[in-house]
């Protein structure tokens, strides 16, 4: 329930913004200039917003896609991402945005069309070439899609575009929109997991960890490609025991020839938004944790990182080739094991 | 809590609701207070509420992170006489700067309030029009987290009841008929607050481990994060005198204590801490 819509005076006659007013009849309507002077303000209090989030209905001028860090990707050459929307419906502890934003509302940016046209300017600018498209960095790719309609929008726009490659990240069960059409072999819908006892303790508000596999499970019947993000990966004094026993209930529904690529990395997060998280939540157990600064990143230890991940490769091995894994360790190619040829450098912080 | 009121007559009947008493001397502006309330008398304008609102913050402990309302009343142009709402958003109609509240508090009337340098009899716009809430908020969100800092208005007059009708005994009336929702609403900032006072910003280490170690400003922040995690994984299940005992000076404490809780082993765990928490730090015995 959004109780408070914030919409930049520019857009208010959008007709998305009008459909979306229309959604909330109860909610106050305050007029602004740009989303930046609610969303960006001093003093405020991400974890107190985060009880009554509002919704912000904003237009992105520019920088629509960006390129991701230098060595990202599940394979591609050409890596860029895009954020329709910024901040998440769900309230993981572990979660870079909390440490990044100084609000929690979330910005819903309704020009749709800037954001494809900015994609078809990347898809020119490498003529012919397959460009990967990351969505959900910065929010839930399908969270809120009921209320967005982006998925939709997306899907038609990629239907006659088949070099851009698209992964939807999401820990959502909004699947309608996938499940209403035929499957596109340019779409991966991603989806982040971390053994249950993790999801119970930390992604607060986020669906459990059986619905997701019971989503993957009826997008892979429709002939969906998957992705599976383990990131971060979580300690635990029984993590192997975890994450042995959350593989095998994935692969127990998921048939390995449906899932595109699996991604594992290690709990990251840059210095300063660390810092801001455990000022916000001085009180968690997961922040309390023993963790390391590695070149201004807050990170497991460093051997401790390694078993991690080399427990987890050996676990998934046994389920899926290890061309479809891929690493976003700090310093992957150096900690997990060479026989691993496509290990790829990740975003500088844990997805979410 | 701290409320910044324009009038005595908007003043009065919340010293009487809340039991305050006037402090004396008095300063630069009247403030009364009670064990966990203050409330100052700013006078008219957005230049004194901002001045008396940093002059409470000044005259009083606690202020961080705590609620702080501007309360009083406003004319609007749509609204009944005697109702209540809480702005959305704030505008200083000279500099056409504005400020957005954030909205915790569900079932309230919102509205935008205009801060107006003098009196505004026409009401052109949808909105509340006051004289201060520009002043204060502002300089109260240099105090405290803007989702604490709210301005609260009773309507006091609109097109169909003049602003020249109010006297000190109509204006005490309007608050007093909205003393029960304005608790409220009090109350409600106050129970958001206590979620957020976990760390003692201004606590100093106990008396009996300044007596035996010393810490640089550097240390003693490392040190309360580490006393924080200590409170976090361990708790009371251990005493500290057990890995500090002999340490010599403040660096050992740190590496000792910093190697103990490393050693503990993680687990996927809720945070069990809960009311307003870590107020003080985990005691030692001194020597």
């Amino acid at each position: 329930m959004i109780d408070t819509l914030y919409i930049e005076q520019a857009i208010a006659t959008h007709p998305r913004v009008r459909e979306i007013g229309l959604r909330f009849p109860s909610a106050n309507q305050v007029m602004c200039e740009r989303y930046g002077a609610v969303f960006n303000r001093k003093s405020q209090n991400f974890r107190l917003q985060k009880k009554n989030p509002s919704l912000i209905l904003a237009d992105k001028f520019d920088n629509h896609v960006l390129e991701t860090p230098e060595g990202y990707g599940i394979g591609g050459r050409n890596n860029y991402y895009f954020a329709h929307m910024l901040n998440c419906i769900y309230d993981c502890r572990y979660c870079f945005l909390q440490g990044m934003y100084r609000s929690a509302h979330y910005v819903l940016f309704v020009n749709y069309d800037e954001f494809f046209s900015a994609m078809d300017a990347k898809l020119m600018a490498h003529d012919g070439e397959d460009v990967w498209f990351f969505s959900g960095y910065d929010c839930d790719s399908l969270a809120l899609d009921p209320l967005t309609g982006f998925a939709e929008h997306l899907l038609s726009y990629l239907e006659t575009r088949p070099h851009a490659m698209v992964e939807l990240r999401t820990k959502s069960t909004q699947i309608r929109a996938l499940l209403g059409q035929a499957p596109l072999s340019n779409v991966i819908v991603a989806f982040s997991l971390t053994p249950e006892p993790a999801a119970v303790a930390l992604e607060h508000k986020a669906p459990s960890v059986a619905k997701r596999i019971n989503a993957m499970t009826q997008l892979a019947q429709n002939g969906w490609r998957l992705g599976l993000r383990f990131d971060p990966l979580l300690d635990d004094v029984r993590f192997e025991e975890h994450y042995q026993s959350l593989f095998r209930d994935i692969f127990d529904r998921i048939d390995p020839a449906c899932i595109h690529s699996i991604t594992i990395g290690p709990f990251r997060m840059p210095g300063s938004f660390f810092s801001n998280v455990v000022r916000l939540y001085p009180d968690e157990p997961l922040l309390a944790g023993s963790f390391a600064n590695r070149d201004g990143l807050i990170t497991y230890p460093k051997e401790r990182e390694a078993a991690m991940l080399a427990f987890c490769l050996d676990e998934l091995r046994v389920h899926v080739s290890g061309d479809k894994i891929f690493s976003c360790a700090v310093d992957g190619r150096d900690t997990v094991r060479a026989d691993t040829e496509s290990i790829n450098l990740g975003f500088r912080s844990s997805s979410h | 809590m701290f409320l910044v009121v324009a009038l005595q007559a908007e003043a009065q009947p919340l010293i009487t609701h809340f039991g305050l008493r006037c402090e004396s001397p008095m300063g630069m502006f009247r403030i009364y207070r009670s064990e966990s309330m203050a409330l100052v008398v700013s006078g008219v304008g957005k230049s004194l509420s901002a001045a008396a609102t940093g002059y409470l913050c000044g005259c009083s402990d606690g202020w961080r992170n705590a609620p702080w309302i501007n309360i009083g009343i406003a004319g609007h142009r749509n609204v009944d006489v005697g109702e209540l709402i809480v702005a959305n958003k704030i505008v200083d109609q000279s500099t056409a700067h504005s400020w957005y509240p954030p909205q915790l508090v569900s079932n309230v009337v919102n509205s935008t309030l205009i801060t107006v340098d003098k009196p505004e009899e026409s009401y052109p716009e949808r909105a509340a029009y006051d004289m201060e809430a520009a002043g204060f908020f502002p300089s109260a969100t240099r105090c405290s987290t803007g989702e604490l800092v709210q301005s609260i208005k009773v309507i006091s007059d609109n097109p169909h009841q003049s602003i020249a009708s109010l006297n000190a005994r109509s204006i005490e009336q309007l608050i007093t008929k909205n003393l029960s929702e304005i608790e409220q609403f009090i109350n409600r900032l106050s129970e958001l607050s206590i979620e957020i006072k976990v760390l003692p910003h201004n606590g100093s280490l106990p008396e009996s481990w300044a007596k035996r170690w010393s810490f640089s400003v550097t240390q003693g922040h490392r040190l309360r994060r580490l006393l924080q995690r200590w409170k976090v994984l361990i708790g009371d299940g251990e005493t500290l005198d057990s890995v500090l005992g002999a340490c010599k000076d403040g660096a050992a404490v740190l590496t000792a204590l910093e190697a103990r809780l490393n050693a503990e082993k993680p687990t996927y765990r809720r945070s069990l801490l809960v009311g307003p928490r870590a107020s003080s730090l985990p005691d030692v015995q001194s020597q």
